[in-house]
């Protein structure tokens, strides 16, 4: 590369050229090189100023690059705005959310991104939406809000995963009943939440893993009594679950072991249910992690989710359809932070030049929006099959959320000591994505869960071999 | 902890035996200006005559200040942090000559980091272009800058490039010579605070404030070793406490029906984590050996280069270390009851301050180059 120092026509110095590269109408500049090639090739290349953002929308399809550009749209409207403010007001009582982030969720909720789960009439979804995978939809929308910020994001988005297994339970009625009213409050604005319990205080590993879950003793256990169950024990760390309205539980029959799980739809509202606690977080703070109570909590029979023991199916689907979307959270925070330095790699200036003239931030931001273009294509490949297998699912979440850290990191050690600063904006998006690589399924638990997937097709090769 | 490294008895042992009884007092929250008080009275912090106080010892090699800082960030890492910071201003000020102590904060640092090849070239007393001169007097110049202290500011040591001389000149600002910027909600440290300390007038020679020693820039290089090895140091005790913590909760959770240390996904974590710190730890003892005499001009950058290369991979591994630890714990490593999300922000605030990876390594590189 040419230094550009001691290279003026290169363009260096100031206004001109990015150091170490020619002009854009230079001779030897690819963009006036590729005006001279034979015409019949000139479709085969390109340089143009297109933002990459825009090239990434551009290979979607149209009805998918129209909702990535109206989530864009909201993060920036609603989302972005906000969040520095809530990541630093004091910690929420139980219940209550920051004037702030019930804005956000309201104007979610009336624009559609709560019921975007299932097509109009019923939810906010266009038709046309439904030729693609519903976790390619979500994951367009977690990227694009986890860039402007993780807690307000997973304020909205956490709400999908309370909806999932209600779906997944294909059962028509509990859709009626519930979906369809709750979505008509979000659509008259008025944000109708739910969450999924599955963690319990003795387990997270274990209920997210079948060998695990082969010696755990479960914390939530369902009696029957007449016309129902009654539930009782502790969830923890349960993302919406101190605002949601209705809350998927799992939970064992009484005296029976994991494989008996079952999924209650819980309403919130119901005598022995409570919030005992939100925790204070790392990041995404403006999502609380809660700690639920049920203390007798009377579900009746119609309320089961996905049928008696059929819980660990619901759990595992949701987990596969989650875990894509969550990655994609991972790829939001790698842009984020990518966007955040070439911000401040384009405006600081250091001596007599600004720092994007440098070689080796070049080099970094290269890496860094390298690492998170690979990530995306990872995630919108695994998002692109209607059926989502579990190791496509655990190897995007645990690869995506491991590289975004590293780009998060790589961003901070761009910004130098001024990356401590809160309004840079650059840590948060660290301690946004440093969840990503636990919940879901600690990315530990994601590596094992690719091998579970293969097993019958690593035990072949065994087989093969002896 | 274990004091293997000083003879029992030595002066050396006692004041590291001073310093676990010291921590022992802040592993808890703890009211930052009666524990820099007491870190006074013990002389930890050095007084006007010379003693065993952190960083007193560099003729020597600084062995007992780095194990002294590593010991108190294992109980309290703002502690530490900001005994090292006061300590370092109080040592550097008597070195320069001032006749009595106004400043117990130091600004290493410049705007933004140290000037990477610029500052390479300055230190090794290698030619410097216009473009070095444009870097330097930005980075020490009258530009703000950031600081990682404890709350309370008497004044700042502020080293100036001196482009007649082309050599670096000290300063020091007491509060009403410096407009001075409090940033809510840093990264780490957050007991400390992070202020952006501007001087309010652009003069170098304030009669009050000038320094009366010809060796400047040996200062400021021997300055910035202490420094340097004095964040390694306060990483690796943040580091050990969080692989502490991790050991004794992996011992003690279970996962799949065993406890989760017996799983080989956790085994490897702790064992990354105890790897990241052993190699520190063997490494930083052994430049904390040898001595950081102000040398001749030739050696300032043979004396920080191994010391600069050590910060460039350490910080990295032992925030990976600390990442690993985190892991470890699952969901409730991201809770703030555990205290292991702190380490991570306290070890990656760190790792960004006094010259991140990537310039240090620009930095030794430019040293290595000089130097054929």
């Amino acid at each position: 590369m040419v230094d550009s120092a001691s290279h003026p026509s290169t363009g260096f110095g100031g206004a001109r050229g990015v150091g170490g590269h020619v002009l854009p109408s230079h001779p030897l500049s690819p963009r006036r090189a590729f005006e001279h090639i034979a015409r019949v090739v000139r479709p085969l290349v390109v340089y143009d100023p297109m933002d990459p953002w825009e090239r990434d929308t551009a290979r979607l399809a149209p009805e998918l690059a129209k909702y990535r550009r109206r989530m864009r749209s909201f993060a920036e409207r609603w989302i972005a705005p906000h969040a520095l403010d809530v990541d630093t007001a004091p910690h929420s009582a139980l219940g209550d959310l920051h004037p702030l982030s019930r804005d956000v969720l309201k104007a979610a909720a009336s624009k559609g991104l709560l019921s975007d789960l299932l097509p109009r009439p019923i939810g906010t979804l266009s038709p046309r939406l439904l030729r693609h995978p519903l976790w390619m939809i979500q994951s367009l929308k977690t990227e694009e809000l986890s860039r402007a910020d993780g807690g307000l994001m997973l304020l909205v988005c956490a709400h999908t995963l309370g909806v999932a297994p209600v779906l997944l339970s294909g059962n028509p009625r509990l859709i009626s009943r519930y979906l369809v009213p709750a979505f008509r409050a979000c659509a008259r604005g008025e944000p109708c939440v739910f969450a999924f319990a599955i963690t319990e205080p003795s387990g997270g590993s274990d209920v997210e893993d079948s060998y695990g879950a082969t010696t755990h003793a479960p914390g939530v256990t369902a009696r029957r009594v007449k016309g129902g169950f009654l539930l009782r024990g502790r969830k923890c760390f349960i993302s919406g679950g101190d605002i949601a309205s209705y809350v998927v539980v799992l939970a064992a029959l009484q005296g029976e072991g994991m494989e008996s799980w079952t999924a209650f739809l819980v309403d919130s509202k119901t005598p022995g249910f409570r919030a005992v606690r939100t925790e204070m977080k790392m990041g995404m703070r403006a999502s609380g992690a809660t700690e639920l109570d049920l203390d007798d909590v009377f579900v009746s029979d119609r309320d089961v989710v996905g049928g008696l023991r059929g819980g660990w199916a619901i759990n595992r689907a949701t987990l596969n359809m989650s875990r894509i979307p969550v990655a994609a959270m991972a790829v939001g925070f790698a842009q984020a932070a990518t966007d955040l330095a070439i911000d401040f790699a384009c405006t600081f200036q250091l001596g007599r030049r600004r720092l994007i003239d440098r070689q080796e931030v070049q080099t970094e931001l290269s890496q860094m929006m390298a690492e998170t273009s690979a990530i995306r294509a990872m995630v919108w490949q695994a998002a692109s099959s209607w059926k989502p297998r579990q190791a496509e699912a655990s190897a995007a979440k645990f690869y995506a959320t491991d590289v975004a850290r590293r780009v998060c990191e790589q961003a901070m050690d761009l910004l130098g000591n001024h990356a401590v600063l809160h309004e840079k904006r650059v840590e948060k998006a660290f301690r946004d994505v440093r969840l990503t690589q636990i919940f879901e399924g600690t990315n530990e638990i994601n590596r094992l869960a690719v091998i579970e997937d293969e097993q019958e097709s690593l035990l072949a090769r065994v087989g093969a071999n002896e | 902890m274990q004091n293997a490294s000083f003879e029992e008895g030595s002066d050396d042992a006692m004041m590291l035996a001073s310093v676990d009884r010291l921590a022992e007092r802040v592993v808890q929250p703890v009211d930052l200006d009666s524990v820099l008080d007491r870190a006074r009275v013990i002389g930890l912090i050095a007084g006007q005559e010379r003693g065993l106080g952190l960083w007193e010892d560099t003729d020597a090699g600084p062995l007992r200040s780095v194990l002294a800082i590593r010991r108190l960030a294992f109980a309290n890492s703002s502690v530490a942090k900001a005994i090292h910071v006061e300590a370092l201003a109080r040592v550097v000020e008597r070195r320069l000559g001032f006749d009595h102590f106004g400043a117990n904060i130091i600004a290493l640092e410049g705007s933004f980091g140290l000037g990477r090849e610029s500052f390479a070239k300055l230190i090794a007393h290698g030619s410097l272009n216009e473009d070095d001169h444009a870097v330097l007097k930005d980075i020490y110049g009258s530009r703000a800058r950031l600081v990682t202290s404890a709350l309370s500011y008497d004044g700042v040591l502020w080293p100036l490039f001196d482009e007649r001389k082309q050599t670096i000149v000290w300063t020091r600002l007491t509060q009403k010579d410096a407009r001075c910027t409090r940033h809510l909600h840093s990264h780490g440290f957050d007991d400390l605070a992070v202020f952006s300390i501007e001087p309010l007038s652009s003069s170098n020679d304030s009669e009050s404030a000038s320094s009366v020693r010809d060796d400047e820039l040996g200062v400021f290089a021997q300055a910035l070793a202490m420094n340097a090895l004095g964040l390694v140091a306060i990483a690796l005790g943040v580091a050990s406490r969080a692989h502490e913590k991790a050991r004794s909760f992996a011992a003690e959770r279970r996962q799949g029906g065993m406890l989760i240390d017996r799983h080989p996904a956790v085994a490897l974590l702790l064992a990354q984590s105890r790897r990241a710190i052993a190699n520190v730890s063997v490494a930083l003892e052994s430049l904390a050996r040898t001595p950081l005499h102000s040398r001749d001009p030739g050696d300032l950058a043979r004396m920080l280069a191994p010391i600069f290369t050590l910060r460039a991979w350490a910080h990295p591994a032992l925030c990976g270390g600390v990442n690993d630890a985190l892991q470890v714990f699952g969901g409730m490593g991201y809770m703030r009851d555990v205290g292991l999300e702190k380490a991570v922000r306290d070890l990656n605030h760190l790792r960004v301050l006094a010259g991140t990876p990537v310039e240090l390594g620009l930095i030794t590189s430019e040293w290595e180059r000089l130097n054929g």
